[in-house]
């Protein structure tokens, strides 16, 4: 497989096409999968991906797939990479989660994680805009069952 | 992400939300400011919208408190902690009440947690002896919830204050990982953990029938680290799969006495392991390398510590004969990391003018600010490794710096004079990358050093390609005008190499 290149053609949901190097889409586990079992024709669909939302995977993927860059410079990519508006972060669990890329997937999971970190269930709502759907008798309720948490 | 796709997923994965979304009155009244507003209100948020499994793998970053905390934020995520796979639990605080109510919360969770099969159990809390019965219990959960990853930090107070592993866990084909803290090993029928790929062991008295249990007991072992353990003086690591070592300081209890000359030698013999790396404060011990010829990674980032260099001089002796033997031991090793305080070891070695052995390493890094205490170490090590091609000189290492003999009075060296570099004998002739890392270079005093450092390593480097310096990032709270003359000066530098460059990055 190595020794020609060969380029895969994807297609997002907004019928964008990305000419891409095998060796770096197979790092999805989703195209891999076809690629190996012959099921890719010409061009590979992404019904779930749109083209925006693409477009970083393949940034993050070109940049991880680089040759001889050193940890550090890797470290400040991903660290740049997250940081994004919560509406990306959720297109690229979800296109992580589509194309069955677990490093992507566990890095934006991280990510939310960490914008949950250190806040009070009020700010996580407000970071979130989760709509608060308990009445103030069933939240105190709640409140007791886990008032160690709240401690 | 387009308005449709959201739909998609949604009518796909979370049958809870479709309603919202079937129920809608029809698409074409989107103008309708009324329609709208109850679209807006009745569609869920992005991250409550997601499948319980994804909402499930970033709780799994979380704590256990604030996972449980997430069950007051909507009837979405009203039962979801119950489902979580890592139970993560922390406890800071000392007191009675603390642990307590720390307890009856880990008691609570675990008695509610629905998956019949979790990833990981962790705890951290300070532990007492009077506590056996709970962790006990908690571990009986462990076996019975086939638990992949133990993690078991146990702070105590006193040294009879340890726990016991509990006989139910030695045999175990679930534990793929597992870091015990406090936590003594009585392996009486002997260890079966076919599984058990990473294995971390601190503050615990270890004998050579544990290691010896350890190492026939885990065959899939690959990775195994003991910091701060006492008790042995040997580690053998008879095991054909471990190939990572890790021995993270010596644990000296005060009661120790140490004056015993047998007692003071610590021998590690790891006869497959490829890559070890000997680090943090190993008090009076002299560390001795024993079959180590399959190693090809080697890290010396440890120091000695012990009470007499200012009235006993034979203390320096000791700690120059223990790095000789260990260098020569490891002089076919492929890369070698030196800390700090073996490259003032070093120091001493090349004050005395005896020989530093001869080694093949190709890759060689220092974990190590270059002051004028090491750079002369760095001289003998680099006249010791001609075959050196990447030389990273990377931040400290994480260790508290110790010097050598700190009340001993170094012999007085020019070495910011560039004579110094220049007067060695031909060295980095084979060089070909040299890497610093750490904004920390800039900084006057350390470039004062580096620069007529560089300067030797321009000129000596006939096949030299890349010289890779940090960025002048937000890190560096230098000012720029400082960075035009650092850049300036650099550039300028006479090079050996025609294909030579000089990168700021990282």
């Amino acid at each position: 497989m190595s020794s020609s290149t060969k380029f895969l053609t994807l297609k997002t949901c907004d019928d964008k096409k990305f000419v891409l190097d095998e060796a770096i889409a197979v790092r999805s586990q989703t195209i891999k999968n076809m690629v190996e079992d012959d099921c890719v024709s010409n061009v590979i669909p992404l019904p779930n991906v749109n083209s925006k939302t693409m477009t970083k995977v393949i940034e993050y993927w070109k940049k991880h797939s680089e040759e001889g860059v050193s940890k550090d410079v890797l470290m400040d990519f991903d660290k740049a990479f997250v940081k994004v508006h919560h509406s990306i972060l959720h297109a690229l669990i979800l296109a992580a989660n589509f194309l069955n890329d677990k490093e992507i997937l566990d890095m934006m999971c991280q990510e939310v994680a960490d914008r949950i970190k250190g806040k009070t269930p009020e700010e996580i709502r407000k970071e979130f805009d989760i709509k608060n759907d308990f009445t103030p008798e069933e939240e105190e309720e709640i409140r007791k069952e886990n008032a160690w948490a709240f401690e | 992400m387009s308005e449709s796709s959201h739909g998609r997923e949604n009518d796909d994965d979370s049958p809870h939300y479709s309603p919202f979304y079937c129920s809608n009155p029809s698409d074409q009244s989107d103008e309708e400011p009324l329609c709208w507003k109850i679209r807006k209100i009745e569609r869920p948020d992005q991250l409550s919208a997601l499948t319980d499994p994804l909402v499930l793998l970033i709780l799994s970053y979380l704590r256990m408190k604030e996972v449980r905390r997430t069950a007051i934020l909507s009837k979405r995520w009203r039962l979801l902690w119950t489902s979580a796979h890592n139970l993560v639990f922390r406890c800071t605080g000392k007191s009675h009440y603390s642990v307590t109510a720390f307890i009856t919360s880990v008691d609570d969770t675990l008695l509610l947690s629905k998956p019949s099969k979790l990833n990981k159990f962790s705890v951290e809390f300070h532990y007492d002896k009077k506590l056996v019965k709970c962790v006990n219990k908690w571990m009986i959960f462990v076996h019975n919830k086939y638990v992949e990853e133990l993690e078991l930090y146990l702070m105590t107070r006193g040294s009879d204050n340890f726990y016991n592993l509990p006989r139910i866990l030695y045999s175990n084909a679930c534990f793929r990982e597992m870091s015990l803290c406090n936590c003594n090993l009585v392996p009486k029928e002997g260890i079966n953990w076919p599984s058990l790929k990473v294995l971390v062991i601190r503050y615990t008295e270890l004998n050579s029938l544990i290691i010896d249990a350890l190492c026939s007991g885990c065959p899939s072992l690959e990775s195994l680290k003991f910091s701060m353990c006492y008790g042995v003086n040997l580690f053998k690591i008879n095991s054909e799969s471990v190939k990572k070592l890790v021995i993270s300081g010596y644990w000296q209890q005060v009661h120790d006495e140490l004056d015993d000359d047998d007692d003071t030698e610590l021998i590690i013999d790891a006869r497959n392991v490829t890559s070890l790396e000997i680090e943090g404060c190993f008090h009076k011990k002299v560390v001795v390398l024993q079959n180590v010829s399959a190693l090809v990674h080697a890290k010396l980032d440890f120091y000695r510590k012990t009470d007499n260099y200012e009235s006993d001089q034979s203390d320096f002796k000791i700690d120059e004969d223990m790095l000789r033997d260990l260098l020569e031991l490891l002089g076919d090793v492929e890369k070698l990391s030196i800390g700090s305080w073996c490259l003032q070891v070093l120091n001493m070695i090349e004050t005395k003018n005896s020989a530093c052995p001869r080694m093949r390493c190709k890759d060689l890094t220092l974990n190590s600010r270059l002051t004028d205490k090491e750079l002369p170490g760095l001289a003998i090590l680099l006249q010791s490794c001609p075959l050196v091609e990447v030389l990273n000189i990377s931040e400290e290492s994480p260790f508290e710096e110790y010097s050598v003999g700190w009340s001993f009075s170094w012999p007085t060296y020019e070495f910011s004079a560039k004579k110094y570099w220049i007067s060695r004998p031909c060295w980095v002739l084979n060089l070909k990358t040299l890497r610093i890392d750490g904004s920390w270079i800039y900084e006057s005093l350390y470039f004062e050093y580096l620069s007529t450092f560089l300067q030797a390593v321009l000129k000596n480097g006939l096949v030299l390609q890349k010289v890779i310096l940090p960025s002048f990032t937000d890190r560096t709270w230098i000012p720029p005008r400082h960075h035009t003359r650092v850049a300036e000066t650099l550039l300028s530098l006479p090079r050996s190499s025609k294909d030579a460059v000089i990168l700021f990055s990282g």
